[in-house]
């Protein structure tokens, strides 16, 4: 015997550690330690060495006649022989799989990080749909894997399962409005996975691949496997930065040629304070239909005055005893800040440090890893942090015996997190009001002098509060920790019959700080208020699995197991409506009672499960799965369902000769069930508390009718599929088609009041989702030193509504502005709402215009609901390409959404308010609106009647009239460009930096939409509830720009 | 594998049921409360007693649902429940039964007066019989229903049952005379309204006969607030003053004002910043509005009463005053016997005195050349409007009924001239329940959900 010592690097003579060295056709093998470095015995009679690595192409090297050499792998792009991680954490060859499965790998994620790791997949994989929220860094995503299921409509209902290292965690969302306040986005739970953790993120996408998962993986499942020391031997040091910076990548377009006011007139006096005072004109309007910015001199509030201070330091400013001014404002030049928003927003700035440790012997390994991200927001003293620990190990007790182990801790916390959607707590609502002569500047000194904490200094006092004020008093601060752990001991009993053990938690704890200081519009007298959370979950789980090579033909396994799963919830929020002194937030200094809530909730589902896999000359595949679940928010008799899947897939290129060009094809399909249970306390109605009224306790009656035999609902789907690769792999096509169909649909039916509840719990609705997901992949260029893939993912998902209830042929999903009606026949994401009166004879030549009214010139507005569109997209594409010359890569991704339609809020409010640039036109002429006078004998009179602009805007945008700020949702965005080096081993050599590459990103740096005010991938919230198809007030989206080190000694 | 599963789905949160006065706290508190919020803004708006210089849209009749369907529809199954349990044996209580009944008709009468078609008979009957889509009812038999309800409370409170413990009434504390008195008082009102349609005099005098009505501004159906908290202050109170400051004396009130020489003037509104008395007109637009107010700066009101603070001003359902003009009109008219003068003068003293003004000043009050009564129905309505000041929509239902005092449109009407006498159905039930809604438009005539379609008590011919 001999020794051979040899090194294992990738393409780019980076060591690959790890690497598994085996002598072919014996049992000798080695794996290679930290730096690809190995040693092997070669029997006597020689032998060829098998290399290889996970995602590289294995190559066969003959080592006769050398002692030494290094053995470079090149990378599988196709990676036909690519491991996923499945249900329940099993891993499996993808090309054996009946359903469609794709994963991210965590370099991807972690080169061009998203703080949020969801937002990592967006326009990367066909069928998943990912929309980003709008409060910057440390705001929610969703998630919607092919189509929405779910007519409910909780943000939570139709979001996927996400499971890390097995154990599944939380990913509400919360958003929490009410006493008084706006919505704040808290973020959704999986944002508090950590980026630089995750070794790969696997999407399962259809029932048949979440079977396993039963109730909770009708919606998909995110299968998140962090970063272990598997592979590792010795000690590994590595360590990344990220910093980006960020900008507004959009922002409403003002108009800059008219001020604040009303009627072309404003004069300053006490901004709207005091209506009956007199002197000053318009003060206390907050419309922008105000004189020309031409420079004309006009008081304004920042204006001077004749006793030094302020002309908006309208507290202190000298009085006469009948309550007018003492002092004089000095008129100063009216004229145009066109960069006044701008001025507000700053660059925002986000640095995450990583440093992990590895390392590991044949017993066993360990990682360890801390993570600082802190991040400040494009809106001042908005801002992000999360510190992440995680640890885990696995170590070999015995060679039968294997323990297994992680702990993540996450803190994340904010001073201020920004208030979203329509009112005086959100910034973005002030704009839309503002007026374009303000200069931004002139409010950052936001006390008047004298009154600190007490009485803030703006430009109106009839309505609106200094965005500075905003910002740096009335904040929304949380602090939340959050601890994932498992523990898991596999046992291999024989050589084919092995045992898992596994329990974890999710256990979070929240608390959310909200402070309003002394003259806030909302509260002139302050308020506290506390938000408390705590969530609690834990899995037990065992799986009992046996396989067995029955012969040469046939391999064949069979496993079965069993979860516990348990949860507790718990709310609470406390508030004081105002305080007794300014400036202190305690409970112990309210002016008035508190009022309280509080909300506890737990439930329990036990189940039952078991799966099989055979197959037969690795070429055909049979897959089936059943599972029982028991579950406690169910009644007695119902609270046990059952549910099977079955899948088959076929290597047809295995089976039979196929043309030279085809190297690989490869056809699935498969039938699942999923059965799914509700939340808890949903079969019997309670009362509600209120607060107390003249010392009264009040209560209020059950606003929902609950179903006391709920049966659990279900989700039946088909998929079927063909893996496609051409040209020794270069050229791939991937196509799934599927359909699946929920019925018996637990769902909180709203109902017509009038029937004494505002909804009903019901089991029924039938929603029908279809959809066909293409991903096309090549390599159209391949040479030593050059290459170039491409991927282009097509997304196509029709939901249609195809049954309701009880003859009922329409439901109302949701109401915020717009309807989103759920109808028989209909797809699902129909949005009604008003518009004008239209010219509805066909035959007249004025069809479709607008019908006037002859008296005011203005058009009518119906009161009959019409349906405005669809707020689903018709199909989604992801282009992503990534070159590589030498040490260089480039990457850039394109995410493009087709059709759908949203309904503008800031284009409503900007067009009544006369802010946005659309308003500019016919402010000296007037406007004669489009459109024509009913003569009311079947023939129409073009209009010619001139109306006032701002009489004429006001009404057209109009909120009561959503059709006429409708856009067009489709949108291409330039989601992701990455230019990366890595430095070559040769120049590392002398150091001990094993490996180091650098690399500059960018995210969401361009996009072109047809409504330039806003982007429209964002998310409204209502009531804790995301709203689909409305934009309201959202805060500008940005783009980042950043560099990305990793290092590893 | 289910054991404990019962134990474990036991909401600990809330009760599944509770006791009736916890709810009758809810409904009396609420319902008072909102009744006059409304009539402070839109109610003394449509009759013209005080004007918007901001968010016109309401007095240029671009008119909605306005809120008030579903404010009454979300009240009712609490009242539903109070009445089941002051039926129930063991919790049985004829108080509980007849303020339940009382505040049922009260509501009802309120949902027809402003929608006309209302469900009715099938209303709140999800429970019971699993009716989620009912049938709107026309006029005369919601009227009819809320006529029975008001009888049958004054026979369950004529029982004069007490209350146990806290009452949960915020109007009475629990005093079953005094309620009987406010259903009686609410028979009156609602008896005069159909007058048009139904001869109403026996009903009438009967309840004259009887004695059990609001004839003293001590049986006034008010809450007076405590002011603890935002919740159970005047509601004005609580909110911003440029909200305040959006309402402002109206031209139309002024006029009258200066009319009869009302103390009542200096009482609800401010003199300008120049010492004046300035209305502003309404129906203007939002631009013209601004303009009228930055050139004449109008009076806004009483900024210690309605604004800052928050015990002051009352909620009421219903007062003395609005009591006597009822009758001094059924008087007028014929319906019942008496001095229609001595109800009138009845009324005038019942809303000067309520708002403080000292007894001689009424009584000089009483001897202005315009103020004494000269038989008319016109001053009569005129005086009974005013006083009717923050009470609901009261005074827009007898503009309906009679056309007094007269009232015009505004200069930006956006209604083609023509004074409304209906709310909108809310679009929601355009979606949840189509085909009866449907069936209740079609059925009221007039031209699709319309502001305009009369209803069948302002459409009878008897006068």
């Amino acid at each position: 015997q001999t020794t051979f010592s040899g090194t294992v690097v990738d393409e780019n003579s980076v060591p690959l550690p790890g690497a598994s060295v085996v002598v072919k056709g014996s049992t000798v093998g080695v794996a290679a330690d930290f730096d690809g470095n190995f040693e092997i015995g070669i029997p006597q009679e020689g032998g060829i060495l098998v290399v290889s690595y996970i995602g590289y192409i294995a190559q066969e090297f003959d080592p006769s006649g050398k002692t030494m050499a290094t053995i470079m792998l090149q990378p599988d792009s196709q990676q036909l022989d690519e491991v996923v991680v499945t249900a329940l954490g099993i891993k499996r060859e993808t090309k054996k799989l009946a359903y469609a499965v794709q994963k991210v790998s965590g370099e991807e994620i972690s080169e061009a990080k998203e703080t949020n790791v969801v937002n990592s997949l967006a326009g990367k994989m066909a069928g998943v749909q990912v929309t980003g929220g709008n409060s910057g860094v440390g705001s929610s995503s969703q998630i919607i894997i092919r189509g929405e299921n779910s007519l409910n409509p909780s943000p939570n209902a139709n979001s996927p399962l996400f499971v890390v290292d097995g154990i599944p965690i939380n990913n509400n969302v919360s958003s929490r409005g009410s006493e008084g306040n706006m919505e704040v986005d808290y973020g959704n739970g999986a944002m508090d996975i950590n980026p630089d953790d995750v070794e790969t993120m696997t999407v399962l996408k259809g029932p048949n691949a979440t079977a396993l998962y039963g109730s909770r993986g009708a919606n998909g499942v995110v299968l998140i496997t962090t970063k272990s020391g598997r592979g590792a031997r010795g000690i590994g040091v590595s360590y990344t930065n990220n910093t980006t910076f960020e900008d507004l990548l959009t922002l409403p377009k003002y108009q800059n040629r008219y001020g604040q006011g009303s009627g072309g007139q404003f004069a300053f006096n006490d901004g709207g304070q005091n209506r009956s005072l007199t002197g000053g004109i318009n003060d206390h309007v907050d419309e922008s239909w105000g004189p020309a910015l031409d420079g004309q001199l006009i008081p304004q509030h920042d204006s001077p005055t004749t006793s030094g201070l302020r002309a908006g330091d309208v507290h202190v400013r000298p009085r006469n005893p009948d309550g007018t001014f003492a002092d004089e404002i000095i008129a100063t030049p009216f004229s145009p800040h066109s960069s006044n928003i701008d001025d507000f927003f700053r660059t925002g700035f986000t640095m995450s440090n990583n440093i992990a440790l590895t390392g590991g012997n044949e017993d066993g390994n360990f990682r360890v890893s801390f993570t600082d991200l802190q991040s400040e927001s494009v809106i001042p003293n908005s801002n992000f942090k999360r510190r992440s620990y995680q640890v885990n190990g696995t170590y070999n007790l015995t060679d039968w015996l294997k323990v297994t182990g992680s702990m993540n801790y996450v803190n994340s916390n904010s001073r201020n997190r920004p208030n979203n959607s329509y009112g005086t707590e959100n910034v973005m609502y002030l704009w839309i009001w503002f007026g374009r002569h303000i200069d931004m500047n002139g409010l950052r000194d936001y006390w008047q002098p004298g009154l600190e904490n007490v009485q803030q200094y703006n430009y109106n006092y009839n309505y609106h509060d200094n965005p500075f004020f905003t910002v740096f008093e009335n904040t929304n601060a949380f602090n939340k920790d959050r601890v994932i752990t498992n523990l898991r001991a596999d046992l291999k009993l024989t050589k084919d019959l092995s045992f898992m053990l596994r329990s974890g938690f999710d256990y979070s704890n929240e608390l959310d700080m909200r402070k309003r200081a002394f003259s806030t519009q909302r509260f002139p007298n302050g308020q506290y208020r506390e938000d408390y959370i705590y969530a609690y979950e834990q899995n037990t789980d065992f799986l009992l699995a046996y396989n067995k090579e029955l012969n040469e033909d046939f391999d064949f396994g069979i496993s079965m197991g069993a979860n516990h799963r348990s949860a507790k919830n718990r709310y609470q929020r406390i508030s004081a409506n105002s305080l007794s002194i300014p400036d202190i937030y305690n409970f112990g200094n309210a002016a008035e009672p508190l009022t309280q809530s509080d909300y506890d909730s737990k439930f329990t589902v036990n189940s039952l499960y078991a799966f099989s896999n055979v197959s037969y000359k690795d070429y055909a595949f049979l897959d089936v799965t059943a599972r029982n679940d028991w579950s406690s928010t169910l009644p007695d008799g119902n609270n046990s369902y059952f549910y099977p899947s079955v899948g088959m897939s076929f290597i047809l290129s295995d089976m039979f000769e196929m043309p030279k060009a085809i190297s690989f094809a490869k056809i699935r399909g498969g039938w699942a069930t999923v059965g799914n249970d509700t939340d808890p306390y949903n079969l019997a109605a309670t009362y509600g508390f209120g607060n107390t009224f003249n010392g009264f306790s009040r209560a209020y009656s059950p606003s929902e009718l609950k179903l006391a035999d709920l049966k659990p609902e279900r989700t039946n789907s088909f998929e079927v599929g063909a893996d496609l690769r051409f040209f020794q792999s270069r050229l791939g096509l991937d196509v799934a088609a599927y359909k699946s169909v929920t019925d018996n649909q637990i769902l909180s039916l709203p109902v017509s009041n009038t029937s004494g509840y505002g909804s009903r719990i019901i089991n029924a609705g039938e929603v029908e989702n279809k959809g066909i997901e293409v991903t096309l992949s090549a390599t159209p260029v391949k040479t030593d030193s050059f290459s170039w893939d491409t991927n282009i993912n097509f997304t196509a998902n029709r939901g249609e509504v195809k049954e309701l209830t009880d003859g009922l042929t329409s439901y109302l999903v949701k109401e915020n502005y717009l309807q989103v009606v759920a109808e028989v026949g209909e797809r699902m994401g129909d949005l009604y709402g008003t518009g004008f009166e239209q010219v509805t004879d066909k035959s007249s030549p004025y069809y479709g215009q607008w019908i006037i009214d002859e008296g005011s010139g203005l058009p009518i507005r119906s009161n009959e609901l019409r349906n405005l569109g669809n707020y689903n997209p018709d199909f989604m594409v992801g282009f992503q390409n990534s070159f590589q010359y030498k040490n260089f890569r480039f990457g850039f991704l394109f995410d493009w959404r087709q059709g759908g339609v949203y309904h503008s809020r800031t284009v409503a409010i900007g067009g009544t308010t006369g802010m946005l640039d659309f308003t500019v036109p016919g402010r000296e002429t007037g406007i004669v609106a489009q459109g024509v006078i009913d003569n009311g004998n079947g023939s129409y009179t073009p209009n010619t009647q001139s109306v006032a602009a701002s009489n004429y805007y006001s009404h057209v945008y109009n909120r009561g009239n959503e059709q006429s700020s409708m856009f067009d949702a489709t949108y291409v965005k330039l989601r992701e460009v990455k230019l990366g080096y890595t430095f070559p081993s040769k120049l590392l050599e002398r150091t001990p930096i094993r490996s180091a590459t650098i690399s500059l990103v960018g995210r969401n740096l361009a996009l072109w939409t047809e409504n330039d005010h806003v982007d429209p991938e964002t998310i409204s919230f209502s009531g804790g509830n995301i709203v689909p198809g409305v934009e309201d007030m959202a805060l500008p989206s940005t783009r980042s720009f950043g560099l990305n080190l990793n290092v590893e000694f | 594998c289910t054991e404990n599963f019962e134990e474990i789905n036991m909401n600990p949160n809330a009760p599944e049921q509770v006791s009736a006065n916890l709810l009758v706290s809810t409904v009396t508190s609420e319902i008072t409360r909102t009744l006059t919020q409304e009539g402070y803004s839109d109610g003394n708006t449509i009759t013209q007693l005080m004007a918007k210089n901001n968010f016109p849209g309401f007095s240029q009749f671009d008119w909605g649902d306005q809120g008030m369907w579903n404010f009454f529809y979300n009240y009712l199954p609490e009242i539903n429940d109070i009445l089941e349990i002051s039926r129930a044996e063991g919790t049985q209580n004829a108080t509980y039964e007849g303020i339940a009944l009382t505040m049922r008709a009260l509501s009802f009468a309120n949902l027809t007066d402003l929608y006309g078609h209302v469900p009715y008979s099938e209303a709140m009957s999800g429970k019971s019989d699993g009716i989620f889509t009912p049938v709107y009812d026309d006029q005369e038999t919601v009227y009819n229903g809320v006529l029975q309800d008001l009888a049958d409370a004054d026979a369950a409170l004529a029982k004069g049952e007490a209350i146990a413990g806290s009452s949960g009434d915020v109007i009475y504390n629990g005093d079953a005379t005094k309620w009987r008195r406010l259903a009686n008082s609410l028979r009156l009102r609602y008896l005069m309204r159909i007058s048009k349609r139904r001869d109403v005099s026996a009903d009438m005098q009967s309840i004259v006969n009887a004695g059990n009505y609001i004839d003293s501004n001590e049986d006034n159906a008010t809450l007076v607030y405590s002011g603890t908290s935002n919740t159970d202050s005047w509601p004005e109170s609580t909110g911003r003053i440029g909200g305040f400051d959006e309402k402002s004396l109206c031209t139309t009130l002024l006029d009258y004002f200066e009319r009869f020489n009302d103390p009542r003037l200096d009482i609800w509104f401010d003199r300008n910043s120049d010492g004046d008395w300035v209305g502003i007109p309404i129906g203007l637009n939002q631009d013209n509005a601004r303009a009228y107010d930055d050139e004449f700066s109008p009076s806004r009101l009483d900024v210690e009463l309605f604004y800052f603070s928050a015990t002051q001003a009352e909620a009421f359902i219903m007062k003395n005053s609005e009591v006597q003009f009822i009758l001094a009109e059924a008087a007028e008219r014929g319906i019942i016997t008496g001095s229609a003068e001595s109800y009138y003068n009845e009324g005038i003293r019942a809303s000067l005195s309520y708002w403080g003004v000292d007894d001689a000043d009424i009584e000089a009050y009483l001897l202005e050349s315009e103020v004494q009564y000269d038989g008319t129905l016109e001053l009569l309505l005129t005086q009974k409007t005013i006083a009717l000041w923050n009470v609901d929509y009261q005074g827009w239902m007898d503009y309906r009924r009679t056309g007094m005092p007269a009232l015009e449109t505004g200069q930006d009407d956006l209604n083609g001239g023509l004074y409304p006498v209906r709310f909108l159905y809310p679009s929601s039930e355009q979606t949840l329940n189509k085909a009866n809604y449907d069936g209740a438009v079609s059925a009221m005539g007039g031209a699709g959900d319309n502001i305009n379609t009369k209803g069948w008590w302002e459409t009878g011919t008897r006068y």
